[in-house]
């Protein structure tokens, strides 16, 4: 049948013209979504009898020629942090692992409203820290292209599910880079909106000044499809925009002409010498289609990952707090006492890497350290702010590897440090709000994918797709498929 | 910068409410002093007169209060089929207040 190669526009045709039922699209995928399971672990539910059910009501609803929505017949892969109302959310943490949400997130009522089918809860680093999916309390997430490299994260599996092509659009959180270092590491595109352009509701809490929910395709233009439902204001999130709809995929463009883009030269100086190569190559084809590249000083983002781990860490002990073993959650049966109750129903159920952050957190909150820490850091976040405004004044978009190199291998990484710095040139975004995306750029020696960055003003979103949308059409790598995938199941 | 030691990690453990193993204590001392001597470059920043980022949308903010209505509530049956245990109704904890 083949379709796994089609895009999620494509499935949603097909449907529409009675080529194939909804309830075979689903079928098919969940099929695959299993099999593909199994070698990458790349989900932690799959959601076959719901599924099923909703593609069900769809093909009857088409047969009474009832009208259909956006993204009708579609199957969405759902990243485990986010709320379908009935089913469990884990956070890839034992503390949830029995936790079953109350009520559906704004962005999946959305994407269901619209018709789509939902049709799993994929793997990510617990409670969304960490760069490699690594830090999932259930098992590692493989990467499509290179079983033994990680898929990235913290959304690896909502990536490795769409590069394998278990699912045609999945969602992803992004709090430091999460959606786009994922989507680089495994070859699709990823996008993170504007902070405020996709409600939280229902989204599990990391970095509440950092979070957003975005997503992943296998090309631009299904990836602006997504945000096109996703994106709308919502009175259940504070911090949610209060703007009418964007119509993302009214304004895909093919050529860069008239665009200044802007580089930070001076801030990849360290890059990688391959990665480097990539990068410059892909910023060639911009110029061949008509950019006007010109070189901006981005040297204040060496600071940010500081500034991040010190607020984000700040955020997540303010938001974790509530894992407290009381209302929901794993509870101790050791604790003597409510004080050992709370102690030892976190220690067992949170992960080092989550224990770790709280603790930073709740040091840099600390009396006699806030100032020195927390308040610096948001001292330095109005600069980075600063900087990029700046930049702005002089270029349209700013372009910058996603990644300092391609997909590393599970386990390569031990070290604290070395795996924040992996995020250097995602971070930086989430501190000033802005709209980014990744899209594929090509591939390394052992074939294993590279990623580019544009980056945008704020509520800039369409602008972001749309030049995303002109680097694609310069290329082949949408349609690329890892070849262990690249096959019927 | 002060020294982050053990003592401070202990510190920290009975206000994040979290109780280490030993071995843990011991790993993450040394992860939180090596990610405190990174994030120790900020202080060579000059942000004198900066003002701190409390909200990074700038010019977006709205009063996003809603009227004192009673909306849409969960239920005490959803709400308690997530709790570890409860009785008639309510959430059953460890006595709080010592019993003589």
């Amino acid at each position: 049948m083949d379709l796994y190669t089609l895009s999620a526009t494509e499935i949603r045709n097909a449907f529409l013209k009675g080529e194939l039922s909804a309830q075979q699209i689903t079928s098919y995928f969940l099929n695959r979504a299993e099999k593909t399971h199994k070698t990458l672990g790349s989900f932690l539910s799959i959601l076959s009898e719901r599924a099923l059910q909703k593609a069900k009501e769809l093909d009857e609803k088409r047969s009474q020629n009832q009208k259909l929505g956006s993204l009708a017949a579609i199957p969405i892969a759902i990243k485990d942090n986010m709320h379908i109302k009935g089913e469990i959310t884990t956070c890839g943490s034992k503390m949830l692992k029995n936790y079953k949400a109350p009520f559906s997130a704004t962005a999946i009522d959305l994407l269901e409203q619209e018709d789509a089918i939902l049709i799993g809860k994929t793997n990510l680093d617990e409670f969304a820290m960490g760069s490699s999916n690594e830090n999932s309390s259930y098992f590692p997430c493989h990467n499509p292209w290179h079983l033994k490299a990680t898929p990235g994260g913290s959304s690896g599996g909502s990536a490795a599910a769409i590069a394998s092509r278990s699912s045609l659009l999945a969602t992803g959180s992004d709090t430091g880079g999460s959606i786009r270092q994922p989507a680089s590491f495994c070859g699709v595109v990823g996008f993170k909106p504007t902070y405020g352009r996709v409600s939280r509701y229902g989204l599990v809490a990391f970095g509440s000044s950092l979070d957003q929910i975005g997503p992943f395709a296998t090309n631009v233009k299904d990836a602006a499809l997504m945000m096109e439902v996703m994106a709308k204001h919502c009175p259940n999130d504070a911090t949610s925009l209060q703007y009418p709809p964007e119509f993302f995929t009214d304004h895909l463009a093919d050529s860069f002409k008239n665009i200044k883009i802007g580089v930070p030269y001076h801030f990849l100086e360290s890059l990688d010498q391959n990665s480097y190569k990539n990068f410059t190559e892909s910023v060639q084809k911009m110029k061949d289609l008509g950019a006007e590249v010109i070189d901006i000083d981005l040297d204040i983002l060496q600071s940010s990952i500081a500034v991040y781990y010190i607020l984000a860490t700040a955020e997540a002990s303010t938001n974790l707090a509530r894992f407290d073993g009381i209302r929901y959650g794993m509870r101790s049966n050791k604790g003597e006492d409510l004080n050992e109750l709370y102690e030892l129903s976190r220690e067992e159920g949170l992960g080092k890497e989550v224990k770790q952050r709280i603790l930073l957190g709740t040091f840099v909150l600390s009396s006699g350290h806030k100032k020195a820490y927390y308040k610096k850091a948001q001292q330095v976040r109005s600069l980075i702010l600063k900087a990029y405004e700046e930049a702005f004044n002089i270029c349209d978009v700013i372009c910058m590897p996603t990644a300092p190199t391609t997909a590393f291998n599970i386990g390569a990484l031990q070290d604290s440090m070395s795996m924040y710095l992996q995020d250097i040139f995602t971070i930086s975004v989430n501190l000033a709000g802005l709209p980014a995306i990744s899209i594929p750029s090509g591939f390394d020696a052992q074939q294993k994918p590279y990623g580019i960055q544009l980056i945008g003003p704020q509520l800039h979103d369409t602008l972001v797709m749309s030049y995303a949308h002109a680097f694609e059409m310069a290329h082949d790598y949408k349609s690329k498929i890892p070849p262990l995938f690249n096959k019927e199941f | 910068m002060e020294k982050f030691n053990r003592q401070t990690l202990e510190n920290l453990e009975s206000l994040a409410k979290i109780k280490l193993s030993e071995e843990e204590k011991i790993d993450l001392l040394e992860n939180i002093q090596k990610i405190l001597a990174y994030i120790e470059q900020l202080s060579a920043i000059d942000t004198e007169d900066v003002e701190p980022c409390n909200f990074v949308l700038q010019n977006q903010q709205t009063n996003a209060l809603r009227e004192d209505e009673v909306g849409e509530l969960l239920s005490r049956e959803v709400f308690l089929d997530n709790a570890p245990d409860q009785i008639g109704g309510m959430i059953r904890v460890p006595s709080v207040i010592q019993q003589d």
